[in-house]
């Protein structure tokens, strides 16, 4: 028992990043209510600074609503390479105080400095530092809050105790009042489907949630949950430090694209489609990885649609890729009972492509050296230099980071390759 | 609130590999006949655009803050937008 509580684990989750690494940029911005836009013209806030979640403003609500709860409300159009190099920034202060650096998303880390404490003094010292160079490194005005524990479930949760600038320990001592004052939904792994289960049978706390059985638990949420709860409701979590280097390869790759207004005419949609498989197709090869699964959503309106299709061939292929979206989505209303607003698609089923067999056929080979020379030309001259015809007409919509790091193998081997 | 610009302007610099915010530091510009002298680095960011880096730096002066943009590739410095102070 006493090795579980031996470890100590910090989870350093950046502040509000992206309004934060705005008003860092420009000092004008500092102190005001800021919301950040995926673009300008978008009507979705999808980031908030300090200043502005304390007048109600929340990530991922309407512009309209975010207005009317903060009229002094400034909009900053996000600026997704600049976030980029600021997690870059991040990952290498986070590294360099243990091997064991796990990249949660583009704003946190996980880091296990069981083994390098003692270098330090201890773990005070080691947050203390890390606020430090944060500050010195990347900017004066970015600001960390950071969890101190002995597994990483309560390291998060800790991180999460002093919003803005925080440092707070969760020991042995602390973890179950600190539970006990946490929301069920406050915790990670938790969603809300699960919560909506434990709100229906009268668990709405820790207190309570620790109070049922295992058998109980069982009865109600099968066996992989009911011992994730029960765990849960204790504070254990066994779950080590991925390191950041020893990912495992990507499962799946996928691109998905919400449009600025709904999309009426087909071929608005097919080139919208082509922009995403390119994009898609583009990430599995830079992992040279081929997949021979494709998955492909549409949402407009109330309506949505989703398909897939397993082949029996592996691809990386653009055109293919897109020739089998198309295929799949022959039947759907699209266009004018179906107006587009979302669409996805995801290449899954992957594997490496040395284990492919070299293609028989010459037009197979000549195909894929077209697309090696294409993949070439980009990466030397930047994404997109070359593109199909098809999309020539339209704004090309470019790959972009996300808060979450949907794609993370991939993201990470992009960013700190570039670099 | 900011004034876009785009132009290619002359800047000083100097470089210095163990700056902790990069290795190049803006000292002073020359943008429209006016010499402006920097204080200090507020931020630096970079960008890749296939084999081409991108350097961001904004920098503080007596009047304004001004975004630079310096291209690796052809050594051109453009100042992008100037600012306001806090």
């Amino acid at each position: 028992m006493s090795d579980v509580f031996d470890r100590i684990i910090l989870h350093v989750d950046l502040n509000s990043f992206f309004a934060t690494a705005e008003q860092q940029a420009n000092p004008f911005l500092r102190g005001k209510p800021v919301g950040i836009l995926k673009a300008q013209g978008r009507t979705c806030v999808i980031a908030a600074s300090i200043e502005a979640k304390k007048q109600g403003v929340k990530t991922g609500m309407a512009l309209s609503d975010a207005k009317k709860l903060c009229p002094s409300l400034i909009l900053v159009p996000a600026d997704f390479d600049k976030y980029a190099d600021i997690t870059y920034r991040f990952i290498n202060i986070c590294k360099s105080y243990s091997p064991a650096c796990e990249v949660f998303s583009l704003d946190e880390c996980f880091i296990d400095v069981t083994e390098s404490e003692k270098f330090y003094g201890n773990a005070f010292n080691i947050a203390f530092d890390l606020k430090d160079r944060i500050r010195r490194e990347i900017g004066d005005y970015i600001s960390c809050s950071i969890g101190i524990s002995h597994n990483r479930y309560l390291a998060k949760l800790a991180s999460g105790q002093i919003k803005s600038d925080g440092l707070f320990w969760i020991t042995p001592d602390n973890m179950l009042d600190v539970l006990d004052k946490s929301d069920l939904m406050d915790v990670c792994g938790l969603g809300r489907g699960l919560y909506k289960h434990l709100i229906a049978l009268s668990v709405d706390n820790f207190l309570t949630l620790r109070l049922c059985s295992l058998e109980f638990l069982y009865k109600h949420f099968g066996p992989f949950w009911s011992v994730h709860l029960y765990n849960l409701a204790r504070g254990i979590d066994h779950s080590q430090v991925n390191p950041f280097y020893e990912l495992p390869d990507a499962k799946s790759v996928g691109r998905t694209y919400t449009t600025h207004r709904n999309l009426y005419k087909k071929e608005e949609i097919w080139q919208l489609l082509r922009n995403l498989c390119e994009e898609a197709t583009a990430k599995a090869r830079l992992m040279n990885l081929v997949g021979r699964y494709v998955g492909i959503v549409f949402r407009g309106g109330e309506a949505s649609y989703y398909g897939h299709r397993t082949l029996k061939t592996y691809i990386n292929d653009p055109r293919i890729f897109f020739e089998i979206c198309a295929e799949i989505t022959k039947d759907w209303p699209l266009g004018k009972s179906l107006p587009v607003r979302f669409c996805g698609v995801t290449l899954g089923m992957l594997t490496k492509k040395e284990f492919l067999p070299t293609p028989l056929f010459p037009s197979e080979r000549r195909r894929n050296r077209l697309i090696g020379a294409i993949d070439r030309i980009n990466n030397q001259f930047g994404d997109y230099t070359v593109y199909p015809a098809v999309l020539s007409r339209m704004p090309i919509i470019r790959p972009e980071v996300n808060g979450y790091f949907g794609d993370k193998s991939y993201r990470l081997r992009y960013l700190l390759r570039e670099k | 609130m900011e004034t876009e610009i785009n132009e290619v302007v002359p800047v000083w610099v100097f470089f210095d590999s163990s700056a902790i915010l990069g290795p190049i530091f803006p000292i002073a510009m020359n943008w429209r006949r006016r010499l402006i002298k920097f204080e200090k680095i507020i931020f630096t960011s970079s960008k890749k655009i296939g084999v081409i880096k991108f350097v961001d730096i904004i920098c503080q002066s007596t009047g304004a803050n001004y975004e630079l943009e310096y291209n690796s590739d052809n050594n051109i410095w453009k100042l992008k937008r100037i600012m306001p102070k806090e």
